[in-house]
């Protein structure tokens, strides 16, 4: 996976940004609290249920949500599916990392079909915090719209397309089909890279 | 052959098919500025001094999460609502052990969480698991930094993972 770590003497400036916390649970919203601190971030929100979480994602407009999974009643998976559904397309763009305990394989694709751009593994560090942050700056990802499913691209091919560009809008086009009577599907298995080098860890 | 390829009009997918992909604004490369602020050494030095102050408080926190659990076992409560309630705050104890450096606490929640996912109708039978690892989290507060204690604190994990597998 790439990160940002190697370069650990790189300075990165945090200070603009707003972060909302969905957690519910009290004590880890202190620690994330002081670990963003720590990172010099003082616009930091926190919502102790899915509920209140999605309403301060509407008034307070985050630049990044730190999702917890296991909530009641709702759970981060459902909030995170309410976000990507959302009517606002500036509440449906969110980034949401997820921070979780559950680093299995099953757990992790299933925050990555919910929606999530990306999935932190508990322990909490804040070389995990900055990592995923960077790495989510330098690494946009298009977005996905189908019938069942929005959000960021699940596919994570690092190997670029060099054939002939036949869509219609490349900046924004439909798929189409191959060519070749082939249809160009997203795949609720598409490739994993990283995300699954999380789950291996467990 | 290019020719033929040309001619050839690819038809969109419709309806319940269609797919759009569309690029949102990267608002994240807005607020976060490279090459200026701190580096991540500077930031987990200025972290590590408020989360030390906030470990002070981890131990009184398994405390109360230990008894709400054993009250969560004692409650008239049907068994799966009890069992889910177990379940979370076991798990939220399991997410804080290894940053307050409490890997023992954190072993057994991990091991009480994994039995009441794997054999939660073991666990309806024969309650004293449960029992067992509540108990076992509040020996490993105790006991997390003596080392008077290492071989037992060793067999600890073993001898929870024997008893489920005696019940089994």
């Amino acid at each position: 996976m790439s990160s940002n770590l190697f370069g650990h003497n790189t300075k990165y400036n945090f200070g603009d940004m707003k972060v909302l916390i969905v957690d519910d649970n009290q004590h880890m919203h202190n620690i994330l609290r002081d670990m963003l601190l720590g990172m010099r971030i003082k616009k930091i929100r926190h919502a102790l249920s899915a509920k209140e979480g999605m309403q301060m994602a509407e008034s307070e407009l985050p630049d990044i949500m730190i999702v917890d999974l296991l909530m009641k009643p709702v759970s981060g998976f459902e909030m995170i599916k309410n976000i990507r559904n959302h009517k606002d397309e500036t509440i449906r763009d969110l980034a949401v990392l997820v921070l979780t305990s559950y680093s299995t394989v099953v757990h992790v694709r299933r925050a990555r079909d919910s929606g999530a751009n990306e999935v932190l593994c508990k322990p909490v560090s804040v070389a995990g915090l900055f990592d995923r942050f960077t790495y989510m700056r330098d690494h946009p990802r298009q977005f996905v719209k189908t019938k069942d499913y929005v959000g960021p691209d699940r596919r994570r091919s690092l190997r670029g397309f060099d054939g002939e560009d036949r869509r219609s809008n490349p900046s924004g086009a439909e798929i189409a089909d191959d060519g070749h009577g082939e249809t160009v599907q997203i795949s609720p298995n598409a490739e994993m890279t990283d995300i699954e080098e999380a789950g291996a860890n467990e | 052959m290019s020719d033929k390829k040309e001619n050839k009009v690819a038809p969109r997918l419709q309806g319940e098919h269609a797919v759009e992909f569309y690029t949102p604004r990267n608002r994240l490369a807005e607020v976060i500025r490279p090459n200026s602020g701190h580096t991540l050494k500077e930031m987990e030095f200025a972290a590590e001094q408020r989360i030390r102050k906030l470990g002070e408080d981890y131990p009184e926190l398994v405390k109360k999460a230990v008894a709400d659990m054993k009250a969560d076992l004692a409650s008239d409560a049907p068994f799966k609502e009890r069992l889910d309630d177990i379940f979370m705050r076991a798990h939220d104890l399991k997410g804080q052990a290894a940053t307050f450096g409490y890997k023992l606490v954190g072993d057994v929640g991990k091991s009480l969480c994994a039995a009441i996912r794997a054999v939660p109708d073991l666990l309806e039978k024969e309650q004293d698991i449960l029992q067992l690892h509540i108990n076992a989290i509040s020996w490993a507060l105790q006991h997390e930094h003596d080392d008077k204690v290492a071989t037992q604190k060793s067999e600890l994990i073993n001898s929870l993972h024997e008893s489920i597998k005696k019940g089994l």
